[in-house]
């Protein structure tokens, strides 16, 4: 009622002094504070930001999907960075010929045999050096290949250079493999984690690098002279024979062993392609079958209907990918990273895969599509998880306990200030005895204490409810006394005694005609508290007492960064959930401060 | 009523109190998980079933497990009142000796953070209040919020990042390896900065609120009246006034501080009282946490009470209530 008139007056409302008089007369309360705190900027900064926060973490803990769990430690560490799948733009007028994928980034070579490397070099050492950039000028490169975090280029005149990752000296081209190369001529050269193979001519392999844990130092005696071609894995190596069958050299015992089927142990087979992931994999036969096999958590039997005969497949760690005759491409097997929502594609003609990311060529190799890993937007953490996704899910659960911890605290002390302040006598002196031991406990310290009581057997939501519950319970105080203060005050004027004298009940008197005026006072509590509760859950989560691992918190994101290396190499991990965190109880602060300004209309006048 | 009496009163009030605190701490303890007997065991090298039984039962009797949880707890009370906190169950030493080291680097720590820090508000908060709504005033308050709204950990943090590993003007944490003056400020200028941000905020802004409320009241009109300058106006009238609530507020902070400072204490390697909490709780040393726990609660009763014996000799108003 109030509004309608409201929205006439101010229509047309000329500025005099009388108006001003006017317009105060008749605007209602909560308009007047809207009014007052929209005309503060930091207030209205703040609010928006806050609107922008919160829309994007709810929104957005709606859109990411996320697995707590997950854990891919080839992937830890990594830079913020994108366009891991941005071929350039001259190696696809030139025409790509081939493709090899590493974690972060891609090399290959294209059809007038040079040397191209794109994605993003999360380590700062990917780029090829200048002693091997002049000793390769003018030589066609014959093979380009990514390894984890190395990259190997073949030559014309059979040489190998590598460089990038060299802990395990798997960049340096060994000199008694130099020798064999030249006497046996190399077929083709392969790069997987922290190892180097070289498969010649003659149908030899050869491995270099890290070889001792996953024995891949050990080639048997009985592969000399039947080595076809290989797809090299994090541990182990899987061979085609050249009397089409099947073997896996390095670490064996996993289902990638274990379960491939008897017949492609044995000699025979028709295979056209074949790919493995890091326990599965799968074979094309001529006739346009395919077999798969391996770990089943990997899905590799679960591939989609697909149109026409299957001639190629690939695959990256986790996942698989296959090109018909059709022309389309397919993928299939566990989806991180995006590395399986594969594109629609028409007249596909080569397809490649590794670790997360796929290219299908096409137009013969002067066009291309790709799907898979982008890159991380904020960097990887060292589980190899996203940081962005984590620091939304983190940010979820920030909030969360936040509200729902200050929601608590203030129920509370509005309960115990009401009913203390109106009744007085000896219900005031017994629950402000009460509020004086609660708030005796210093916080810190008794919340330390609680979190470690917790049973360790809790999940880990119950952990989380808990620990809301004791940041309530235990943070009340202060807003109980403020409110049993402003009651004391109000319960001595004319209008509740008019209240009383009437006959109205206490519930009616309390509810009715106090609450409404120790509304603003709930409101900025509700308001700052918010903000201090986000901050010590964030302490506490930090402290590792809070919300723990594998959950993430804004708090507990920033644990890791107590250890120098972390906050030196790894800053993205520690500087993002901490900004995050402080825009958010910024952008709150200002909210409540402003809102206290534009409710207390005596701080105005002072 | 007579300030004697007043304090009398607030005095038995504390006991019911504190006999409460004693009560929640001790069921605390006895809720934590881990059987305090089973960590004090030798993990092996009993002859028999019957052997470690009997050692068991020993180690028991020996810290009073055997008896039931009243005598327990009586028991506990009388000890602590006898100066006797109990031993570490970790340490085998007396949590007496323990804490006496970490208690003095935090109050070096917290006692300087606080006058240093208050006496920056003091300077703010007046100029700010005088100046109301002139670009100090504004300035201040802005970078009070934020102040109030930087994690300390995570400003810690930054600061090690910048000081220590970037320019390496700094340690990065740990405590002085020699003694000396220099040393020792060297290591304490880091946590004092990340503890003095956030203490600074606040009671900046109790100073200047304190002061637009005195500033506001009818002395201050009369004094001006008088004629006496702004100088004698703000200084000798208002401010004395103002200074008060910010006291109260200041003494009472020195004791949130103790525990407070866990984060700051934790991200330098400071060896301080919160950070060795910390420690203790997680190797589940139980002694250790309820004394310290036990510590914290006195101290701030204490607090609390010294802030209103205070209070009321200033405002005798207060001794009415």
């Amino acid at each position: 009622m109030n509004k309608n008139k409201q929205q006439k007056i101010d229509n047309n409302a000329p500025k005099t002094g009388q108006d001003i008089l006017r317009e105060e007369a008749v605007m209602s309360p909560w308009r007047m504070v809207w009014r007052t705190f929209s005309h503060t900027p930091l207030g209205m900064v703040g609010l928006v930001v806050f609107i922008g926060i919160f829309i994007l973490i709810f929104g957005g803990s709606h859109l990411l999907k996320f697995d707590p769990y997950f854990a891919m430690g080839v992937m830890r560490n990594i830079r913020p960075g994108s366009g891991y799948m941005n071929i350039p733009a001259e190696m696809v007028d030139e025409g790509i010929k081939d493709i090899s994928i590493g974690i972060t980034y891609s090399v290959g070579t294209s059809q007038e045999d040079k040397y191209y490397f794109w994605g993003f070099d999360s380590f700062g050492n990917l780029e090829m050096p200048e002693d091997i950039a002049k000793a390769v000028e003018g030589k066609a490169i014959k093979q380009a290949v990514a390894g984890d975090r190395h990259i190997l280029i073949l030559t014309e005149d059979d040489e190998v250079y590598g460089w990038g990752n060299n802990e395990f000296q798997q960049t340096v081209f060994p000199e008694n493999l130099k020798q064999i190369a030249k006497e046996e001529g190399i077929k083709k050269i392969g790069a997987g984690d922290a190892y180097s193979v070289m498969l010649t001519d003659k149908g030899n392999i050869y491995v270099w690098g890290s070889t001792m844990p996953n024995r891949l130092n050990r080639i048997p005696k009985d592969l000399e002279g039947m080595v076809e071609d290989f797809r090299v894995g994090s541990v182990n190596i899987l061979c085609l024979l050249n009397d089409g069958s099947l073997r896996l050299i390095g670490s064996k015992g996993s289902e990638i062993d274990t379960a491939m089927p008897k017949e492609l142990k044995e000699p025979g087979n028709d295979i056209v392609s074949f790919a493995r992931t890091q326990y599965s994999g799968v074979v094309a036969l001529g006739n346009g079958e395919i077999i798969t096999w391996g770990n089943s958590n990997e899905k590799a039997s679960a591939y989609p209907e697909m149109e026409g005969k299957v001639i190629q497949v690939a695959a990256g760690r986790l996942h698989f990918s296959a090109l018909t005759d059709a022309g389309k491409v397919y993928s299939w097997g566990i989806n991180n990273y995006k590395a399986a929502d594969y594109p629609e594609v028409q007249e596909g003609e080569q397809l490649f895969s590794g670790f997360f990311n796929n290219y299908v060529l096409k137009k013969d190799g002067h066009d291309y599509q790709s799907w898979g890993l982008d890159g991380f937007l904020l960097g990887s953490d060292d589980n190899g998880r996203d940081l962005f996704t984590r620091l939304i899910h983190g940010g979820k659960m920030n909030l969360l306990v936040a509200a729902l911890g200050s929601l608590i605290q203030v129920i509370i002390g509005l309960t115990v200030g009401l009913i203390s302040g109106y009744y007085g006598g000896m219900v005031d002196n017994f629950l402000m005895r009460f509020s004086e031991i609660i708030a005796s406990f210093p916080f810190y310290p008794l919340i330390i204490t609680l979190a470690a009581i917790l049973p360790p057997d809790f999940s880990q939501y119950t952990r989380m409810m808990m620990i809301i519950v004791i940041l309530g319970v235990l943070g009340w105080t202060g807003i109980a006394r403020l409110i049993r203060g402003q009651i004391i005050a109000e319960r001595e004027k004319d209008y509740i005694t008019a209240a009383k004298a009437l006959g109205l009940r206490d519930k009616k008197i309390i509810l009715a005609h106090i609450l409404p005026n120790v509304m603003s006072i709930i409101i900025v509590n509700l308001t700052l508290g918010f903000a201090g509760m986000l901050l010590t859950e964030a302490g506490l989560s930090f402290l590792g007492f809070g919300v723990v691992e594998p959950l993430p918190s804004w708090g507990n994101m920033m644990t890791a960064a107590q250890s120098a290396d972390v906050m030196q190499l790894y800053w993205w991990r520690w500087i993002f959930p901490g900004l995050a965190i402080f825009i958010t109880a910024l952008s709150v602060n200002l909210i409540g401060d402003s809102l206290r300004d534009a409710l207390d209309p005596k701080a105005m006048e002072r | 009523m007579s300030i004697l009496k007043y304090i009398l009163r607030r005095f038995l009030n504390l006991i019911p109190v504190l006999i409460i605190i004693s009560i929640l701490l001790f069921g605390l303890s006895k809720l934590m998980p881990g059987n305090p007997v089973d960590l004090m065991m030798p993990q092996s090298g009993f002859k028999n079933e019957q052997q470690k039984m009997e050692m068991r039962a020993a180690i028991e009797k020996k810290y009073g497990f055997d008896k039931s949880i009243p005598v327990q707890y009586v028991n506990w009370v009388a000890r602590m009142f006898n100066g006797d906190l109990g031993e570490s169950t970790v340490y085998r030493r007396p949590v007496k000796d323990l804490i006496a080291e970490p208690l003095l680097n935090t109050l070096i720590l917290n006692i300087g953070v606080t006058l240093i820090s208050f006496i920056i508000s003091l300077f703010i908060g007046i100029r700010a209040a005088v100046h109301r709504g002139g670009v100090f005033d504004k300035v201040t308050q802005v970078i009070s919020i934020i102040g109030i709204s930087l994690p300390t950990f995570f400003f810690g943090l930054t600061l090690i990042f910048l000081f220590a590993l970037t320019w390496g003007v700094l340690p990065p944490g740990g405590m002085p390896r020699n003694p000396g003056f220099s040393e020792m400020v060297k290591y304490l200028v880091l946590p004092s900065l990340t503890l003095i941000l956030p203490s600074l905020a606040s009671t900046s802004r109790y100073v200047r609120n304190s002061m637009l409320e005195s500033l506001s009241q009818d002395y201050v009109r009369t004094a001006r009246a008088k004629g006496l300058s702004e100088r004698k106006v703000i200084y000798s009238h208002a401010f004395r006034n103002a200074l008060i609530p910010v006291v109260t507020i200041v003494a009472w902070s020195l004791t949130g501080l103790l525990g407070g400072a866990a984060i700051t204490e934790q991200v330098f390697s400071y060896n301080g009282i919160g950070r060795f909490l910390i420690s203790s709780v997680v190797a589940r040393d139980y002694n250790v946490v309820m004394a310290l726990n036990m510590m914290y609660a006195v101290l701030s009763v204490l607090g609390n009470l010294l802030m209103d014996i205070g209070y009321s000799l200033v405002d005798p108003r207060v001794r009415l209530e």
